[in-house]
């Protein structure tokens, strides 16, 4: 019962290795600016799906990804802190404003939920928009933001200016939140959220705080979305508030839903699946593209409701074995 | 000092009193009975002890300490457990693990010694999981360990809510009609299984429509109509209690 997980099945390591290797294979910009993206939007999706582990939708995962890269820019921008510190505590940031929402919003559920977060969804849109322009830049938002860099002496001298460097950045970033997500999910702790999911009502007979678990499950959700932000922001080197409205976290909840809500894997399958094939396979049909990228959701979601993630499952039953 | 005692328990919908001040104690290792006719407010009582409802007057005790108007859960911590009357199970779960959440607020198992998977948290693991083999024996859900609840006949279904139930380790166990859709051989085995269960010097507050299998098993039967108490008494003084009997049957002309 002392061993730990040792198990690592030699798919996971080829799959590693190949997503180590890929910037040997291709250093086609456009290439590594797209799986960059995707590593961001991985981390985003996890975050979403943390809190649909405890039952509900966050409309509002956006803004918190918002809260996130803008906390880490003006960390590093107006008070000169380094990236690497500055990551960590937007995240901290991010949790933390999401503590008081959660404890106003958890309490509701449903299209009551969906209402409150989308209300402050668009608050936080407003805010970053027409208030304290100074600080946040107004409708254009912030821009030349400054990318990572790590200078230890003379030896060790890394400038993530360069996308090869960032796409390691990135992959290690995704990989810890993936790690992050399957150990919950393992835990006693996953099992709980599951459990306030399927039944609040026998949850609270045998003495599980619903709002204690929903708020924690909130904020370990907005952890990851305020590391979203701060790598999305620190990669594109500029943001505006619509980047983080209600229309930011739609693609991303179509993400999860063709992947497969609820599980670890899930959300990882969804968005790698729908961002290459909208950024590389779709993009020739010109105007066609998002009715075309629409049909194919819709199809997933009406023959695979559990999702992609269901897919090996189904194949089985269907062809025997 | 009685474990639980109500007190001028009143409960208003409206205008309407479906608890009308009503008082009644439950002691220590006794399986006590709540039995009345359809809309007495059985199920009203029962909500209110366990904070899934706002009472309007009165109060309720459990040892010794004010419960009403406290969360569901605290009351649960404190070890007043409930099963519900419509089944109510974690479907998409397996058998055992549904009887590990059951013991998951008793297991001190925190948010940080879950995630770091400490060695305090192994042990405390592991103790948590002898418990529930025990009590997977105990209820008779060995076999069945890795099904998932949602598949499971009805009979298997109410011993697993019974099962999570006793995993939370309650020091009263309330029980809302844990008989109902259950076929004659079900309900003798359930029925053997609450005896078993107040041996272990459980306290047991029941409430059901079954009369026969009411009248075999409690201790003491308390018997509400329109929001109050008409009789209260061992199950002989209530068969024959013509109250009881009017209130059940109607009045003869």
């Amino acid at each position: 019962m002392n061993k730990r997980e040792i198990t690592f099945p030699i798919g996971y390591i080829a799959l590693l290795i190949l997503l180590f290797a890929i910037p040997l294979m291709t250093q086609e910009p456009y290439t590594l600016h797209i799986l960059c993206l995707i590593g961001i939007n991985i981390i985003f999706a996890c975050s979403i799906n943390a809190i649909l582990n405890v039952g509900e939708l966050n409309l509002a995962q956006a803004a918190f990804m918002g809260i996130g890269a803008y906390s880490s820019t003006l960390l590093v921008m107006r008070l000169n802190l380094s990236f690497w510190f500055a990551l960590p505590i937007a995240m901290v940031i991010t949790a933390i404003v999401s503590l008081p929402i959660g404890y106003l919003t958890l309490r509701f559920k449903g299209a009551y939920f969906l209402l409150f977060t989308f209300l402050f969804a668009e608050l936080v849109r407003v805010l970053l928009s027409n208030f304290w322009i100074g600080l946040f830049g107004g409708i254009p938002g912030l821009t030349n933001i400054p990318r990572p860099s790590i200078h230890l002496g003379d030896l060790v001298q890394v400038d993530f200016s360069s996308k090869i460097h960032f796409y390691y950045l990135i992959l290690i970033l995704t990989l810890f939140t993936v790690f992050v997500m399957r150990r919950i999910d393992r835990s006693r702790i996953g099992m709980v959220f599951k459990a306030i999911s399927l039944s609040n009502a026998l949850s609270e007979s045998i003495g599980i705080s619903s709002m204690k678990f929903k708020i924690l499950g909130c904020a370990m959700g907005c952890l990851f979305a305020g590391l979203a932000g701060s790598l999305y922001a620190h990669f594109v080197g500029i943001i505006t508030p619509p980047d983080f409205s209600i229309h930011a976290v739609l693609a991303p909840i179509a993400f999860v839903v063709v992947g497969g809500i609820g599980s670890v894997f899930g959300p990882i399958i969804g968005t790698v699946f729908l961002m290459i094939l909208s950024h590389f396979f779709l993009r020739q049909f010109g105007f066609y593209e998002l009715l075309i990228y629409g049909v194919i959701i819709v199809l997933i979601i009406r023959f695979m409701p559990e999702g992609l993630i269901s897919l090996p499952r189904r194949l089985r039953i269907k062809f025997g074995k | 000092m009685a474990l639980l005692e109500v007190r001028n328990l009143t409960k208003y919908f409206g205008g309407l009193a479906a608890l009308d001040g009503l008082d009644f104690d439950i002691h220590e290792g006794e399986i006590l009975g709540l039995i009345g006719p359809n809309g007495a407010g059985k199920t009203t009582v029962f909500n209110i002890i366990t904070g899934t409802l706002r009472h309007t007057h009165g109060e309720i005790l459990f040892m010794g300490r004010r419960i009403t108007g406290l969360k569901p859960h605290k009351i649960a911590k404190l070890g007043a457990v409930r099963t519900f009357q419509v089944t109510t199970l974690f479907g998409e779960m397996t058998v055992i693990q549904n009887v590990i959440l059951g013991t998951h607020q008793k297991s001190e198992i925190g948010f940080w010694g879950a995630l770091w998977n400490t060695r305090l948290t192994q042990s405390k693991e592991n103790r948590s999981k002898e418990e529930v083999q025990k009590i997977l024996e105990f209820m008779g859900l060995k076999d069945v360990e890795g099904e998932l609840a949602r598949n499971l006949p009805h009979g298997h279904q109410r011993r697993l809510e019974l099962a999570i139930a006793l995993a939370a380790k309650p020091k009263l166990l309330l029980m809302d009609e844990p008989l109902t859709g259950m076929n004659h051989e079900e309900v003798e085995d359930m029925l053997e299984r609450i005896n078993r269960i107040r041996e272990e010097e459980r306290t047991i507050l029941l409430v059901e429509h079954n009369m026969r299998a009411v009248t075999s098993i409690c201790d003491r039967i308390i018997v509400l109509s329109f929001g109050k108490k008409i009789a209260e008494g061992s199950p002989q003084e209530i068969i024959q209690n013509e109250k009881v009997i009017e209130a059940y049957l109607g009045v003869e002309a």
